[in-house]
């Protein structure tokens, strides 16, 4: 009799320490409890989730920085007011600050086109329907939507 | 302080190690691909030559892919993607045949290129160089040929050098010889002007190359290229803006300096002599340099060709030819197919009369580019 509960004992432990070190049988699948500490699906979600995260940033990045160049291009009154001291000779001041920020915007979309590319093609297409703007810039604008 | 940047690498005048140095690199690049001649007026200070200097090595950003040797102004743009992509090679060859026919200019030639600016760009004066009776001086009289160009809204050539006077400062360049020159055939008094460092200067053809700087061309702070960002934007425009003032040393008679035009009503500079009805003319040519440099230029960003592109719209607007027909008599229209007039009714911001749809028979407006000679007659 103490020999049957001295092997029960031992079956017992076995499979107890078996479940503390997670050594089962080797059946070549996995455990329930394997399966349930596996952590790769939470953390390709994370990881998923923080690269939406990103992207969205990004594209919320480039979209202020679109309207804020939107809304700084100078009108045809913009850049004929400076004339007047500056003469027309050649390229007034504004238009190059106005080339420069548009330089910008097309710099932040060429490193990472693909996702902003249909950001870029709004600013673009609202830039080229901005009938006051200086029409080199609106120019600019038309062909760079049509390119997009 | 006058320096002469010679091809045998001659330099008239030192002043100090640092920049013997940086000459010097620019020196060795004249070997390799031509150099500009100039001579610059005692007021121009050292980093104003040497941002000249900076300048022309971008020349090689307007070569083909092929020949362009990106490693000479690199250092100027750390964040460039060198992507010139086969639609801008395709754009590129337009731009390149079109300085060709209409200039006779060749940027992948390195002799032809050199040739063609040192031929017309001599001397650059500093933006605070007087030009008064001071320094503008009467040679002799009687000039036997005395055709003058008459500007599209009566401007003459005497009133250009009260303009010239009175803007040289607030601008960025300005041929201020083909102006002496043409205001002195206008009174039929040979000039001469009296050049800081460099002496008297008789003033016998539009070729004497004179040409002011004003106060913004050197200047990347008013500019607003002053950031690491910008500069090869702004070299760029500099660039084009001294061939832009080159092209107006050419001319002869009607076309004596290719004189600008009044821009007419609804453009944009309407009220200012700042277009021209030439196709031929410093402002297209500066619009070529410009496009041709955003589609070949193979150290800048996406950004720095957008940038350009603008720059470049903004003074390819300015070409009236063949649109100036269109517009002035609205009789008939261009046959050219130049993309220029295509941009200038696609503009929103125009509003010019687009819709005349006769543009059989009608081509460009060309003017006679050869310069001029002194054909003076017998002092009083």
């Amino acid at each position: 009799m103490k020999k049957r509960e001295s092997l029960l004992l031992y079956v017992l432990m076995f499979f107890f320490f078996s479940w503390i070190f997670n050594i089962g049988p080797s059946t070549g699948t996995k455990s329930p409890m394997t399966t349930k500490n596996f952590t790769l699906p939470t953390i390709t979600g994370e990881s998923l989730a923080r690269e939406v995260e990103l992207k969205s940033q990004q594209i919320a990045e480039f979209r202020k920085l679109a309207q804020d160049t939107l809304k700084s291009l100078p009108t045809v009154e913009d850049v004929r007011s400076t004339l007047a001291s500056r003469g027309a000779h050649q390229t007034p001041p504004i238009v190059m600050a106005a080339a420069l920020k548009m330089k910008k915007v097309g710099d932040v979309l060429e490193k990472n086109h693909q996702l902003l590319k249909a950001e870029a093609k709004s600013f673009y297409e609202a830039c080229a329907a901005q009938g006051s703007v200086w029409p080199a810039i609106t120019q600019f604008c038309a062909e760079k939507q049509r390119e997009i | 302080m006058g320096v002469s940047l010679l091809p045998g690498g001659r330099m008239r005048r030192v002043f100090g190690k640092k920049a013997w140095g940086l000459l010097g690199m620019i020196l060795v690049f004249q070997f390799r691909a031509g150099a500009y001649e100039l001579k610059f007026s005692s007021g121009m200070s050292t980093q104003q030559v040497e941002l000249l200097g900076q300048d022309q090595l971008l020349i090689s950003q307007l070569k083909s892919s092929s020949q362009s040797t990106p490693q000479n102004s690199s250092q100027l743009n750390p964040n460039s993607n060198s992507g010139v992509s086969g639609s801008n090679v395709a754009e590129a060859t337009f731009y390149r045949s079109r300085l060709a026919q209409l200039y006779r200019l060749n940027f992948n030639d390195d002799k032809n290129w050199n040739d063609w600016i040192n031929a017309r760009a001599k001397i650059i004066l500093n933006a605070e160089h007087e030009l008064s009776e001071n320094t503008i001086v009467s040679l002799d009289f009687n000039y036997s040929n005395k055709i003058l160009p008459i500007s599209n809204d009566g401007f003459l050539p005497p009133s250009l050098m009260q303009e010239v006077q009175s803007r040289s400062k607030a601008i960025l360049m300005l041929n201020v010889g083909a102006a002496i020159y043409s205001s002195g055939k206008a009174t039929g008094d040979r000039k001469g002007l009296q050049v800081d460092g460099q002496g008297l200067i008789p003033i016998n053809s539009p070729r004497v190359g004179i040409i002011q700087a004003g106060d913004l061309f050197f200047d990347p702070v008013k500019l607003g290229t002053s950031n690491v960002a910008s500069r090869l934007v702004g070299s760029l425009f500099r660039l084009s803006t001294l061939w832009h003032e080159a092209r107006h040393s050419d001319g002869r008679e009607q076309s004596l300096s290719f004189a600008h035009a009044a821009c007419p009503k609804g453009h944009p500079y309407a009220g200012y002599r700042a277009c021209d009805t030439a196709v031929n003319g410093p402002y297209y040519l500066g619009s070529l340099v410009l496009n041709l440099a955003a589609r070949s230029c193979t150290d800048c960003t996406a950004g720095d060709r957008d940038a350009l592109k603008i720059l470049a719209n903004d003074v390819e607007l300015r070409v009236l030819s063949p649109f100036y027909r269109l517009s002035s008599s609205a009789s008939s229209g261009s046959s050219s197919g130049d993309s220029a007039v295509r941009k200038l009714c696609q503009m929103s911001g125009l509003k010019l009369d687009c819709s005349n749809n006769n543009r059989e028979g009608v081509g460009e407006v060309l003017w006679d580019d050869q310069p001029e000679t002194a054909s003076w007659g017998v002092a009083p």
